[in-house]
C-alpha cells in the first residue's frame, strides 16, 4: 500500500510538469501582456522595452518557464537596460512557493488568489449543497415513480435547466427577481455584489446576495446529478437485498431512506468530492454577472489582460488539487474496499 | 453514468417473444423511452425549420439590415421582430441555426477523431504508449474546459480568412470555433474508447484476427472499433449539445463567430443589452438553443438506455 | 457491492467536505484597512469642523459609484487604467486639475504658471511653480516641493517598473525644489504639453522609506492602500473585486468635503451595471452605451451625462503598398469609401443622435479648424469617383474590380462590441451598394493592438480598414505621433505607432514642428494645416464622436464631470439629508 501511494505521488510529478509546460506555452501564446499597459492608448516603444526587461518578458520562453519554475535568484538580471547583468533576480520560483507577481496589480499572485478562494468556496459549496439536496429529491422521486407524470415533469424541468446557456439564465433571474420584483413592490433580491456596502458583511446580507448566483449554478447542474441519482436508485431498488427488505414488510420510509437512499447517495457524494477542486475555478460567467468576487472572475480578468502569473497561479493550483484529489479518492477506495488491489 | 431502466415488465415482455437482434432490442427500448422520442421529434422539427427556412429566405435576407425598422417587435412582416440593425430575426435564426448546428456537429467530429485515435492507440498498444497518451489526456482533462476554450479562442482568433464552401461564404472564425471546441472536449471520449479497447483487445475475436495475420490498423478500425461504437455514439450525441452551448459561451465572452454571420450564440449575445426592452431578440434564438440542446439531451439519454451493453446482455 | 464499506467512505468524504468548509471560513479576508487611521477631525480641524462635529448623529452622506473594471493599482504611475485614474481624483491631486471646460484649476500650485507671472521662461525651457503653503497630506504632513522632486525620482528610478516615463524621460532635464514651496522644472526642449506633468504627486514621507529598504516601490503597500493622500477624500478600505471605500479628508486644503463617504463598487458587467442603476443600487455609472438611452430616459431619478473624452470612433486605412489593398493607394477610392457611408443615419438611428460627425481628429478642441467640412453622404459621387479611378464591375459579380483584383477590403475592429459590430454590418451594406466588398475580420481587444513584434494584426498590416476609438495621445494636448514617418512600423522599428503606412512629405514636418511649438496661436495654425492635409488625403476618418456616457443620480448636487479629471470637483458634491 505504501509503495502504491509513493508510486502514485511520483507519477503525479511528471504529470504536473507536463500540465505546467502546456499551460505556460498556451498562456504566453494567448496575447501580449504588455498590450494592456497602455490603457486606452498604445504603449510607447521605450516603455515597452523597459517593462519587458523589468518583468522578464524579454527572455526566451524556455528561460521564462525556468524562472517561473525555479526562480532567478541564482542568475543575473539586467535592471538598467545596458545589456549587462548587474543584479541578482528576486524571484524564487513556484517550486519554492513564489507564484510571482501579477503584471497588472503588482502584488503577489498568492495574495490575490487568497482573497478570492474563500468567496468562491462559499458560493460553490452552498451551490453544491443545494444541488445535492435537489438532485437527491428529484432523482429518488423519479426512480421510485418511474415514468410517472411527475417523473417526466421533474426530469424535463431539470433538463431544461441543463440546456440553458448559463449567462442567459443568470440575467433572466436577475431581471425577474431583482429588477422587476423591486418595481412591482415585491420583496426582491439584490442585483450584484456580496453584501450591501452600507450594512456590511453580515451573515444575512451574504445569504441574501448568495441567492441568485446559487440558484443559477444549481439550476444548470441539478439535471446531471439527479439523472445520476435516478440511475443509481433504479439499480439499487432492483437489488436482492432491497427486494428482501420489501418482502420482509419493512416500512416504505425505512426501505427507501435507510437502505436504498444510502446506497444511491454514496456514489453521488464521491462525484461531488471529485468535483471539489474544480469548484475553485468557480463559475466564470456567473461570478462576472453577479459581481461575485471569486476565482472565476479573477481568471477571466487575468485572461483579458494576459496576466500570465495570475493565470498560471490559478491553473496550477487547480490542476494540482485535481490530481491530488484523484489520488486521495483512489487510495480511499483501496482502504475501504478490500476487493480493490492496486499493487 | 450509465443508466439502466430495466424493469420487470420489460423482462416479462421480452420473455414471451422470440429472441430479438440487438438492434431490434435497442429500437424497442428507445421507443419505450418517451422523452427520447420527444427529443427526436424536436430535433426533426428544428432540422425542418432550418432546412425549409433556407429555401424561403436567402442568406442575403438574413444579413440585410434596415435601420429604419430596427428593434421592431414581431409583426406580419417580421414574425420574430428585428434586431439592432433591423435585420429579420426569423431569417437569422434559420441561418444562425445552420451555423450553430454545423459548429456543434463538426466540433464533435473533431473531438471524435482526436479522442478515438488517442483512446484507440492507447488502449490497443498499452504499455509506454498508453501511459504517455493517458498522462497527456489526464493533463488536458485536469484543466477546466472553459479555461482552455478562452485561451485557444484568443490564440487562434482572426487567423483564418473567410472561405467559400457549398456556395456560401463562411467566416474563418467558424473554423476556429469548431477547432477550439473540438480540441477542448475530446478527453472524455478518449477515456471511454481506451477503456473499451483495453477490455476488447484480450477477447477471442481479436486474438483470432491477430492469428489470421491482420494488421494492427485493420484490427483497430475494423474489429475493435465497431464493437465499441455504442458508448461512443452516446457520448458524441451528448457532446453535440454541450458544443452548441459552448458556442454560445464563446460568443458571450466576445470570442465567437464574426459578423455578419449569424449563430444562435452571437444572436443571444447581441440581445444582451435588450433583455428587458426587446425580449423578442433573445426569446427566439434562446428558445431554439434550448430546444435543440434539450432535444439532443433527451435523445442521448434515450440512446444511452437503448444501447447500454449491460442492458443488452440481460435482455438479448 | 460491498455494502458495509460505504458508510465509511461517506464518512471520509464528509470529513473532507467539512475540512474544506472550515478552510473556507478561516481564509483570511484580506482587508487592506487603514493601518494608520487619519487623525480624528476634532484633534486638528479648524473651528468650522469642530462646530460640525456634534451633529454626527445624522446618517453619513454617501454616494455609490459603479465601475465595471476594477482599478489595478491606486498609484497613478502604476496604471494606465481609466478607472484607476478616475478613482485617483478622489484621494490624490497634483499641481492642478482640468475642469469640465478643460480649464486648469490650481490644487497644490498656488497659481498657474504663465509668462506674465514669471512661471514660464521666455525660451519655454524653465517652468517655476509656486506651491500653496497650506496644503497637507491627510496625516497632517505638509505637501512640499520635495514631494514632487521625489515623485520625479521615482519615475526615473530603474528599480520601479512604472507604466510609462513619458514625458519625463523625453523632455525633462531636471526637477528641483528651489525651496520648500517652489518647484522648478527644466526641459531639454520646448514641450507644448508641459501642463500635463505632475498632475499627481506621491507622498515622500511614506514611500521614501520603502524605496530605501527595497530599491523599488513596486510592492509598496501604499499602492494598494493609499491611506495617506491629499485629495478631498482619503482611502479607507479595498475589498478585492468588491468595493473601495473613501472617506472625507478633514485635512483637504479646501476644507472637509460635503460628502462623508464614497463607495466604488466593482460591477464587472455592463448589463449588471444597468440593472444596478435601475434598482438605484448605485448613484453613478459610466461607459453606458447609446443603446441604454431609452432605459435611462425612462428612469425619473437618473440622467444621462455625455462628457467629451477626446476619443473618436475612427477609421484608419492601410496605405502600405505591400500589405494593404492596392485600391487604397488612390485617394479617390478613399474619398469614395467615406462618401458611401451615411454617418448621420448611423448616428441618428443606431445611437439615438447622441453623437456627432467629427470633422477632425481633434474634434471640439481649440486645435480644430472649424472650416473643415466632413465629406457628405453621396453614393452617386462615390460611384463616380470609383469609376474614375478605374474600379468597375467588369465580371458582373456585384463587386468592383480592376486588373483582375476584386475590391474587397478587410475590415477589422474589436470583437464582441455589440454596437460597433452593428455599425460594421450597416457600413458593410452601405459599401456594398456602391460595389465595395468588405470582409469583416475582428480581433479581441487585447490582441488587436499587439505590436509588430507580437504579430499584432494591425501592426503587421493584416487589414485594409481598421476601426476603433482613438484620440490625441496626451489629451487634452493635441500631440499625436500616428502619422510621423519616423514612427512607421517595420522589422527595424517593431514598436512604431504608425501602422497606417502614411508618410507624407508635406505632413511630416508640420507634425514634428507642432510638438515643439510652445506658442499656442502658432501651434493652432500648424494644426489647421495638419488637419487640412489629413482631411483631403483621407488618412483618417471620424465615424462619430465617442464621449463617455455617464448615468448620474439626480440627487447628487453640484456634480460637474470633467473630460480629463472626471471627479475634479468631488469636494463640492452633496446629497440631501
Amino acid at each position: 500500500m505504501g509503495r502504491y501511494i509513493v508510486r502514485r505521488l511520483l507519477q503525479a510529478i511528471p504529470l504536473l510538469l507536463i500540465i505546467s509546460v502546456i499551460l505556460f506555452i498556451l498562456a504566453n501564446e494567448m496575447g501580449d501582456p504588455l498590450a494592456s499597459f497602455g490603457g486606452r492608448r498604445r504603449i510607447r516603444a521605450e516603455d515597452r522595452a523597459r517593462l519587458a526587461r523589468q518583468l522578464g518578458l524579454d527572455r526566451p520562453i524556455l528561460v521564462q518557464y525556468v524562472v517561473w519554475l525555479v526562480g532567478n535568484d541564482w542568475m543575473g538580471v539586467d535592471t538598467d537596460g545596458d545589456g549587462v547583468a548587474d543584479a541578482r533576480g528576486a524571484r524564487r520560483g513556484i517550486l519554492r512557493g513564489d507564484f510571482g507577481t501579477s503584471f497588472t496589480e503588482r502584488r503577489p499572485v498568492l495574495e490575490i488568489i487568497r482573497e478570492r478562494v474563500g468567496n468562491t468556496l462559499l458560493l460553490m459549496l452552498t451551490s453544491e449543497i443545494v444541488i445535492l439536496i435537489f438532485s437527491l429529491a428529484i432523482g429518488i422521486y423519479s426512480a421510485l415513480r418511474q415514468y410517472s407524470t411527475l417523473d417526466y415533469a421533474a426530469t424535463a424541468f431539470s433538463f431544461i435547466g441543463y440546456s440553458m446557456p448559463v449567462f442567459w439564465l443568470a440575467l433572466i433571474l436577475m431581471y425577474i427577481f431583482a429588477v422587476n420584483f423591486k418595481r412591482w413592490g415585491l420583496p426582491y433580491f439584490p442585483t450584484v455584489g456580496m453584501y450591501d456596502l452600507a450594512v456590511g458583511p453580515t451573515v444575512s446580507q451574504i445569504l441574501w446576495h448568495l441567492a441568485l448566483p446559487v440558484a443559477t449554478i444549481s439550476i444548470i447542474s441539478i439535471a446531471g446529478y439527479s439523472r445520476y441519482v435516478r440511475a443509481q436508485m433504479l439499480e439499487v431498488i432492483n437489488q436482492d437485498y432491497i427486494r428482501t427488505a420489501w418482502a420482509k414488510g419493512l416500512p416504505r420510509r425505512t426501505v427507501i431512506l435507510k437502505h436504498a437512499l444510502k446506497n444511491a447517495a454514496l456514489p453521488l457524494v464521491t462525484i461531488l468530492g471529485m468535483d471539489l477542486p474544480l469548484l475553485l475555478s468557480g463559475a466564470v460567467v456567473t461570478e462576472s454577472i453577479f459581481a461575485w468576487p471569486g476565482m472565476g472572475r479573477l481568471f477571466w480578468d487575468a485572461a483579458q489582460d494576459t496576466d500570465i502569473p495570475v493565470l498560471m497561479g490559478i491553473l496550477v493550483i487547480i490542476s494540482t488539487l485535481v490530481v491530488l484529489f484523484q489520488i486521495i479518492t483512489d487510495i480511499t477506495y483501496t482502504f475501504l474496499d478490500p476487493r480493490i488491489r492496486y499493487d | 453514468m450509465a443508466t439502466t431502466e430495466v424493469t420487470w415488465e420489460v423482462f416479462e415482455e421480452q420473455a414471451e417473444r422470440p429472441p430479438l437482434t440487438p438492434a431490434q432490442v435497442a429500437w424497442r427500448r428507445f421507443r419505450r423511452h418517451k422523452m427520447a422520442l420527444a427529443g427526436a421529434g424536436i430535433l426533426i422539427a428544428i432540422f425542418l425549420y432550418i432546412f425549409i427556412g433556407s429555401l424561403v429566405f436567402s442568406e442575403a435576407d438574413a444579413n440585410y439590415n434596415d435601420l429604419s425598422v430596427r428593434l421592431s417587435p414581431p409583426s406580419w412582416e417580421h414574425p420574430f421582430g428585428t434586431d439592432t440593425t433591423g435585420r429579420d430575426i426569423l431569417a437569422r435564426t434559420i441561418y444562425g441555426g445552420q451555423i450553430s448546428i454545423i459548429v456543434g456537429v463538426l466540433a464533435v467530429v473533431v473531438s471524435l477523431i482526436v479522442g478515438t485515435l488517442i483512446g484507440a492507440i492507447a488502449g490497443y498498444y498499452g504499455g509506454v504508449v498508453d501511459s504517455i497518451l493517458m498522462r497527456f489526456t489526464e493533463a488536458v482533462f485536469n484543466i477546466p474546459q472553459l479555461f482552455l476554450l478562452i485561451i485557444l479562442a484568443k490564440m487562434f482568433g482572426g487567423k483564418i480568412p473567410t472561405f467559400q464552401f457549398l456556395g456560401r461564404s463562411f467566416s474563418g472564425s467558424v473554423i476556429v470555433i469548431i477547432g477550439v471546441i473540438g480540441l477542448t472536449s475530446w478527453m472524455y471520449l478518449a477515456r471511454i474508447v481506451r477503456a473499451n479497447f483495453l477490455a476488447l483487445r484480450e477477447q477471442e475475436f481479436v486474438t483470432a484476427a491477430r492469428c489470421a495475420g491482420a494488421r494492427n490498423t485493420t484490427i483497430i478500425f475494423e474489429h475493435i472499433l465497431p464493437n465499441s461504437i455504442a458508448p461512443i455514439v452516446v457520448a458524441a450525441t451528448l457532446d453535440v449539445a454541450s458544443a452548441i452551448l459552448s458556442e454560445a459561451y464563446v460568443s458571450f465572452l466576445g470570442l465567437g463567430v464574426q459578423p455578419p454571420t449569424a449563430t444562435w450564440g452571437n444572436m443571444l449575445d447581441q440581445a444582451y443589452h435588450h433583455l428587458e426592452t426587446e425580449p423578442w431578440m433573445w426569446f427566439f434564438p434562446g428558445m431554439l438553443i434550448l430546444l435543440t440542446v434539450l432535444g439532443i439531451n433527451f435523445l442521448g439519454d434515450g440512446l444511452r438506455d437503448a444501447l447500454d451493453p449491460r442492458a443488452l446482455a440481460e435482455t438479448g | 457491492m460491498g455494502e458495509s464499506i460505504r458508510p465509511r467512505l461517506y464518512g471520509v468524504l464528509s470529513i473532507l467536505a467539512v475540512i474544506v468548509l472550515l478552510l473556507a471560513a478561516c481564509a483570511p479576508k484580506a482587508t487592506p484597512t487603514a493601518t494608520e487611521a487619519p487623525p480624528e477631525a476634532a484633534t486638528e480641524a479648524p473651528t468650522e469642523a469642530a462646530t460640525e462635529a456634534p451633529t454626527e448623529a445624522a446618517a453619513p452622506k454617501s454616494v455609490t459609484i459603479t465601475f465595471f473594471e476594477e482599478p489595478d493599482n491606486l498609484n497613478p504611475w502604476y496604471t494606465q487604467m481609466w478607472f484607476a485614474w478616475v478613482a485617483r481624483d478622489l484621494f490624490l491631486v497634483g499641481l492642478w486639475s482640468h475642469n469640465e471646460n478643460l480649464e486648469m484649476v490650481p490644487e497644490m500650485a498656488a497659481e498657474i504658471p504663465t509668462a506674465e507671472n514669471g512661471g514660464l521662461s521666455e525660451d519655454g525651457l524653465t517652468i517655476t511653480i509656486k506651491l500653496r503653503q497650506d496644503a497637507k497630506w491627510s496625516d497632517g504632513e505638509p505637501v512640499t516641493a520635495h514631494d514632487f522632486v521625489f515623485t520625479y525620482e521615482m519615475i526615473m528610478a530603474d528599480g520601479n517598473s512604472i507604466q510609462t516615463r513619458y514625458p519625463y524621460d523625453t523632455y525633462v532635464e531636471s526637477v528641483t525644489a528651489l525651496d520648500d514651496y517652489t518647484l522648478q522644472i527644466k526641459l531639454t526642449e520646448p514641450y507644448a504639453a508641459w501642463y500635463m506633468m505632475f498632475k499627481d504627486v506621491l507622498p515622500k514621507h511614506i514611500l521614501e522609506p520603502v524605496f530605501e529598504a527595497e530599491g523599488t516601490i513596486d510592492n509598496a503597500e501604499w499602492n494598494r492602500a493609499p491611506t495617506v493622500g491629499n485629495g478631498p477624500f482619503v482611502f479607507k478600505e479595498w475589498q478585492a473585486a468588491s468595493h473601495i471605500v473613501f472617506e472625507a479628508n478633514p485635512n483637504y486644503w479646501r476644507g472637509r468635503p460635503k460628502l462623508d463617504q464614497i463607495f466604488i463598487r466593482i460591477v464587472p458587467d455592463t448589463e449588471a451595471q444597468m440593472a444596478a442603476i435601475q434598482a438605484s443600487d448605485t448613484d453613478i455609472g459610466v461607459f453606458l452605451s447609446a443603446a441604454d438611452k431609452p432605459t435611462i430616459d425612462a428612469l425619473e431619478n437618473f440622467e444621462m451625462v455625455t462628457v467629451p473624452s477626446g476619443y473618436i470612433e475612427s477609421w484608419f486605412f492601410n496605405l502600405d503598398p505591400n500589405t494593404g489593398h492596392p485600391a487604397l493607394q488612390d485617394v479617390r477610392v478613399r474619398q469614395a469609401i467615406v462618401m458611401a457611408v451615411d454617418r448621420q443615419k448611423i448616428i441618428d438611428e443606431l445611437f439615438y443622435g447622441l453623437y456627432k460627425i467629427p470633422r477632425t481628429f481633434w474634434y471640439d478642441t481649440p486645435w480644430e479648424d472649424p472650416s473643415i467640412e466632413p465629406y457628405p453622404y453621396d453614393p452617386q459621387a462615390a460611384a463616380a469617383l470609383l469609376d474614375e479611378a478605374g474600379w468597375t464591375d467588369t465580371n458582373g459579380d456585384g463587386t468592383r474590380d480592376k486588373d483582375g483584383v476584386e475590391l474587397v477590403l478587410r475590415y477589422s475592429t474589436t470583437s464582441g462590441h455589440e454596437l460597433r459590430e452593428a455599425m460594421q454590418v450597416v457600413i458593410q451594406q452601405m459599401l456594398a451598394e456602391v460595389g465595395i466588398g468588405t470582409e469583416i475580420v475582428n480581433y479581441s481587444y487585447d490582441t488587436i493592438w499587439n505590436s509588430y513584434a507580437d504579430e499584432g494584426p494591425i501592426a503587421t498590416g493584416q487589414y485594409d480598414i481598421a476601426q476603433w476609438s482613438d484620440g490625441a495621445y496626451e489629451f487634452p494636448d493635441p500631440n499625436t505621433p500616428y502619422w510621423l514617418c519616423s514612427e512607421r512600423v517595420s522589422e527595424e522599428n517593431p514598436y512604431g505607432t504608425n501602422w497606417y503606412g502614411v508618410c507624407d512629405p508635406e505632413l511630416d514636418p508640420l507634425l514634428q514642428e507642432q510638438a515643439v511649438t510652445a506658442d499656442v496661436e502658432q501651434r493652432i495654425q500648424l494644426y489647421y494645416q495638419i488637419e487640412r492635409i489629413i482631411h483631403e488625403k483621407v488618412y483618417w476618418v471620424g465615424l462619430r464622436t465617442d464621449p463617455d456616457i455617464w448615468a448620474v443620480n439626480t440627487r447628487i448636487q453640484n456634480i460637474r464631470i470633467g473630460p480629463v479629471d472626471c471627479f475634479w470637483n468631488a469636494f463640492e458634491w452633496d446629497v440631501p439629508e
